[in-house]
């Protein structure tokens, strides 16, 4: 508090030079045309997502299908709009929700590692899932009435209910532990929910078992337009709740005693912030089982692009780089590979675990902890 | 402005009674006051603290500000009359200096935190006000402690509120910023037309400062009043009788309790006879005005060019350029009991 | 011993079977009009015998135009009924391990006859027009089905490279054959399929997952048919989906033929067998990669054929399961007495790695045999899971042979390999 030579103003007055908002390094200064980059580039994965695949649709026949003109062969039109076109849309809203999620996740619990993965909301939205299979097996189904009924709402229902169980258990306990306890916590509530789910399938018809071991990877491929009606507005309405929350997820930056000292009601914003967590993060495991690592990493790339963690910068820029991540992971499994079939966690594998590692060795917090 | 009226402060939790930290609290805080909030530790600074800040419920009692409960006041409505910072150290990631500040407008801005022209302004005032102009650019995660709380004090005051809590705030400060820092506090009550409440540890400094004391003794009851009047009174040795410290009514400090070990006598004065005393006071000699022959004579001879401490009992003498040299010396004559004792 | 003789043979008996039948077509009131790209007539009038490579010119609700029909004997998991210009094929999909007891049902209609009114229980059904003018299929049954039946050449697409198939191994390095998808267990490629258009898929489907691919496949608008013959509990059951895929191609004269021929020869053998007096105990199974178990065949078609061939399995099935799964220990306590091991593992450290399989007589003597003679590993390529599935009474001699040596004096064995000692 150097020097008050001059009389203080007691009212606002901003008499001298302006003060600059933030150091004017390049990645503020690019900012706009990182946004245009990264929206280029979900329009651009959009774009070749539809057009590359086993099958070579020409990409003037791919842009004249999508103006709703005729191709030249009738084959692809269902190629692009059955398959290409709701996994594209899939992998595009899949990718922005857990971004969404993981960046919410990330400034509640003040945990850089969180994520839907990490907290064990996956795996309890896993164990929704296996629960419902399991009551849909005991009430039994006929060979067509078990893919209407894993269309049905119960599907999600029982993913939503899973994950939001897990996220109150960890919610609940969050303000009395640390940031390690709360990440172990979540790990041995993802284990715990796996280890159920093994036996619970285990205890009943196994093909139900099967069913769950092959939902168990991750994959936007499996969603059709019949599942959209549900999983798209759930998912906007978890990002529109994400984005009304731009403000007070700001304000949690300072942690809750200081957001409450602010004139923030913490508890209202977390209920919201939860909500939006399961809304976004539940429907998309439910449809395309557990996809790893999007969520946890996207908000880290993002806070190093555009060097803020200030939310109204943040959560626009995590949902375009988890549109592009998931868009990408999915553009590089679906690639017209001559033997191999890849999955798309292992993918997301290679590029998120070396970004959680630069994390923690960049993070004083976290490395001290974790010592 | 601030008006405490009956307050009783304290925790309750379930199947547990209720504790109570202190009660029957009655007090004011008006425009343009810096009031200091003083007491030993455990005495519950922190738990009226955080009751006034709105934080935690009183347990019985209201705070009213202009005449409205806070407790009952909507979280908004409140953030608008009173700011808080407070000790703990802020871990709020990649936010520059000027976004932290500008957070400090929350209860102001609309559902999205869009900060329009007016709330620049404030901003920059008020990074203006706590010279923070070198800071605002800066990531806050790379700031010294000091500098962050300077930048919280900044948005605390872009909160525009009419009172601000200030829990501890100087302790992250060396004591020329800690002077500094309540100068300007001062300052920005006065000129600012806000009322502000500090705690702080920092008697000396609250005793320069403030324009009020709020005592808090352990056990209580909370006494209020000039510095000087609790001085006076002996409200402050009462306070912290306990401490294992002296509360110097003379110096306005604490002194600390050491036995006595020897005794000496002192001749010399000014600025120079103060700070031997302290030293000697610190290796436990009671001094003394009058030589005498069975103890050390000590002399400051303050020459223009250098000062010497003359130290002499009978034909034995020496002379010690520094404090240091001649409490190191007093020290190796009590070591031999023998050389010590005459008597 | 040359009874069991060569695809080839078999290929030329079909060929001519083929012929004959176009002699008696032509002799028929039905005449012949014009070819079109495939080169395929179109007839009018009652066929003398189903048409293999025609479609009806002008339909007649009267003309039976399936004369020549199946009906399966010993396989549960297909059934057919005829309905005059069409049949419908229901299908256990699955059963037991292979899934739940749920069925599908396939309506094939003769082509240029109309398809019937897809009400009532066949409300659900998927529609084939037959004969098939192609055929893809992620099962290497089907296809080594069709090539007994001698339709190899309507096959167009695999899942991956791993045929052994001499014919179409070379059409496949030749690059005339589509992938449908990397593997039996992996998800159909349906851009591939989409933009070829088989007339119909064969799926293998043992999980639900794979059941979903024949929905997905349906809503699609491929007619994709789940094939589930590996869950039959009897070799001659598994055999006789030869007749299943008949179907499709309207070859259920020669698949009569060629069934009774197999299953006359596997049950003579089986009778001649039944009089001796030994039973040595035999086992089929190995180790499972997850360590400390073993899958036992007990219940499933090869149980059944090691069974009928004389052999004592110690091991019961719970049931309708196909295959159990054990600890090592058991092996070891039930194994002691023996005398023969039959595996699919192709080297024996495999084998001896899981376990001190030296307790077990068939181990110290080196009566240890696998299954894949005749493979080409580098390119996946088994075909025990080929011709085994069309030619049970080779298995069946095999069996014998190695069970009760001087049965077959003469005999080499054709999928059985003793594993070097």
């Amino acid at each position: 508090m150097s020097t008050l030579s001059s009389a203080l103003p007691a009212k606002p007055d901003t008499k001298g030079p302006p003060i600059p908002l933030a150091q004017s390094d390049l990645r503020t200064t690019l900012r706009p045309l990182a946004f245009g980059l990264l929206a280029a580039g979900v329009a651009g994965l959009f774009l070749l997502e539809l057009t590359i695949g086993v099958v070579r649709v020409p990409l003037r026949d791919i842009l004249v299908m999508l103006v709703g003109g005729e191709a030249s062969q009738a084959a692809w039109s269902t190629i692009l709009y059955e398959l290409r076109l709701p996994r594209a849309i899939t992998a595009l809203v899949g990718g922005a929700a857990l971004g969404a999620a993981g960046l919410q996740l990330q400034t509640l619990f003040r945990n850089p590692l969180a994520g839907p993965w990490a907290l064990g909301i996956t795996a309890g939205a896993q164990l929704g899932v296996a629960l419902v299979v399991v009551a849909g097996a005991v009430v039994g189904s006929t060979f067509l009435e078990r893919f209407v009924f894993l269309d049905n709402l119960s599907l999600v229902a029982g993913a939503g209910l899973g994950s939001a169980l897990v996220l109150a258990a960890i919610a609940s306990v969050s303000r009395r532990v640390s940031t390690i306890t709360l990440l172990i916590m979540g790990l041995m509530l993802g284990f715990l929910a796996q280890g159920l789910v093994s036996v619970v399938l285990h205890f009943t018809n196994e093909t139900q078992g099967k069913v769950f071991a092959s939902w168990n990877d991750g994959s936007f491929a499996g969603v059709h337009w019949d599942h959209f009606p549900i999983l798209i507005p759930m998912v906007i309405a978890g990002i529109a709740t994400a984005l009304l929350l731009v403000k007070p997820l700001n304000a949690l930056l300072l942690g809750e005693q200081y957001a409450a000292t602010l004139g923030l009601s913490v508890e209202r914003a977390r209920m919201m912030a939860l909500t939006s967590t399961v809304l976004l993060a539940a429907p998309i495991t439910a449809y395309c089982g557990p996809v790893l690592f999007i969520g946890l990493i996207v908000p880290h790339l993002c806070r190093g692009l555009f060097n803020t963690s200030d939310h109204r910068i943040l959560m626009p820029a995590v949902l375009l780089m988890g549109a592009a991540l998931g868009l990408g992971g999915d553009l590089f499994v679906h690639l017209p590979w001559e033997r191999h079939f890849l999955h798309l966690n292992a993918i997301n594998a290679l590029i998120g675990a070396p970004v959680v590692i630069w994390v923690i060795l960049r993070n004083k917090h976290m490395r001290s902890l974790a010592m | 402005m601030l008006t405490i009226e009956h307050l009783s402060i304290g925790y309750t939790a379930p199947r547990t009674p209720t504790y109570v930290v202190a009660e029957a609290i009655n007090l004011t805080l008006n425009e343009g006051e810096l009031v200091c909030l003083l007491g030993p530790n455990g005495a519950g600074k922190s738990t009226l603290m955080r009751t006034i800040a709105g934080m935690q419920a009183p347990l019985s009692g209201s705070i009213l500000i202009d005449g409205q409960n806070i407790h009952d006041m909507p979280a908004r409505e409140r953030a608008k009359r009173l700011s808080v910072v407070l000790t703990e150290r802020v871990n709020a990631g990649l936010l520059s200096g000027y976004a932290m500040v500008g957070l400090g407008r929350y209860p102001h801005t609309n559902w999205s935190g869009t900060l329009g022209e007016a709330d620049h302004e404030v901003i920059q005032w008020a990074i203006r006000v706590v010279g923070a102009e070198e800071l605002a650019h800066r990531n806050v995660s790379d700031l010294s402690d000091g500098e962050r709380q300077k930048i919280m004090l900044a948005r605390a005051l872009a909160q525009e509120p009419r009172m601000m809590i200030l829990d501890e705030i100087t302790a992250f400060l060396d004591l020329p910023r800690r002077v500094e820092a309540m100068r300007l506090l001062r300052r920005m009550a006065r000129e600012t037309n806000r009322a502000i409440l500090i705690s702080t540890h920092d008697l000396d400094l609250a005793l320069r400062s403030a324009d009020r004391i709020w005592l808090l003794p352990k056990g209580g009851p909370l006494q209020t009043g000039a510095p000087e009047d609790l001085v006076l009174s002996g409200a402050f040795e009462a306070a912290f009788a306990n401490e294992g410290v002296d509360f110097d009514r003379q110096h306005g400090a604490f002194r600390v309790h050491n036995a006595v070990s020897g005794h000496v006598s002192l001749q010399g004065g000014g600025i120079l006879r103060y700070w031997t005393q302290r030293a000697l006071e610190r290796e436990g000699l009671a001094i003394h005005a009058t030589p005498s022959a069975d103890r050390w004579h000590i002399e400051i001879h303050d020459e223009a060019d250098a000062t010497q401490w003359h130290l002499h009992r009978g034909e034995q003498r020496s002379q010690h350029p520094s404090l240091s040299d001649l409490t190191a010396h007093l020290r190796h004559l009590q070591a031999s009991p023998a050389a010590w004792d005459r008597q | 011993m040359t009874s069991w003789g060569a695809p080839a043979t078999l290929r030329i008996g079909a060929t001519l079977c083929a012929a004959l039948l176009l002699v008696l077509s032509a002799c028929q009131p039905a005449a012949q009009t014009s070819e079109d790209a495939d080169g395929w007539t179109r007839v009018s009038g009652a066929p003398g015998a189903n048409l293999t490579a025609a479609c009806v010119d002008a339909f007649d609700p009267n003309i039976d135009y399936f004369p020549d029909k199946v009906q399966p004997r010993y396989a549960e998991r297909f059934q057919v009924t005829y309905h005059g210009h069409y049949k419908v094929l229901r299908g256990n999909v699955a059963g037991s391990e292979w899934g739940p007891e749920v069925s599908d049902t396939v309506v094939l209609v003769q082509c240029g006859t109309p398809a019937p009114p897809l009400d009532g229980d066949l409300a659900d059904a998927a529609v084939v027009e037959v004969p098939i003018r192609s055929m893809a299929s992620n099962e290497d049954g089907s296809v080594a089905r069709a090539d007994a039946l001698g339709y190899v050449d309507r096959v167009m697409g695999l899942a991956g490279g791993g045929i052994y198939n001499a014919t179409l191994r070379q059409r496949w390095d030749d690059g005339e054959l589509i992938s449908v998808g990397q593997s039996f267990h992996g998800a159909p490629n349906f851009e591939m399929l989409l933009a070829n258009e088989p007339s119909v898929v064969f799926l293998f489907t043992s999980s639900l997952d794979h059941s979903e691919a024949v929905t997905q496949g349906r809503d699609l608008g491929l007619a994709t048919v789940p094939i589930v013959g590996w869950g039959e509990p009897t070799i001659l059951g598994q055999a006789e989906w030869v007749k299943h895929t008949a179907l499709f191609l309207n070859a259920e004269a020669d698949a009569n033929v060629y069934f009774d021929g197999v299953a006359q020869r596997y049950l003579d053998l089986k009778t001649q067998v039944a009089d001796l007096d030994a039973n040595p105990v035999a086992i089929w199974g190995g180790p499972l990669s997850s360590g400390g178990r073993w899958w036992i065949e007990a219940g499933s078609w090869m149980a059944q054929a090691l069974a009928d061939a004389g052999g004592r399995n110690p091991f019961t099935p719970d049931s309708g399961e196909t295959a159990i799964t054990v600890s090592t220990e058991a092996v070891l306590e039930r194994g002691t007495d023996a005398q023969y091991w039959l595996t699919d593992h192709v080297d024996r450290e495999t084998l001896e790695a899981a376990g001190p399989m030296e307790i077990i007589p068939a181990f110290r003597s080196g009566q240890v045999y696998h299954i894949h003679k005749r493979a080409v590993p580098e390119h996946d390529a088994y075909d025990w899971y080929e011709t085994a599935l069309v030619r049970p009474d080779v298995v069946l001699q095999d069996l014998v042979s190695v069970l009760h040596p001087g049965v077959l004096p003469g005999h080499e064995l054709f999928f059985l390999e003793q594993l070097p000692h």
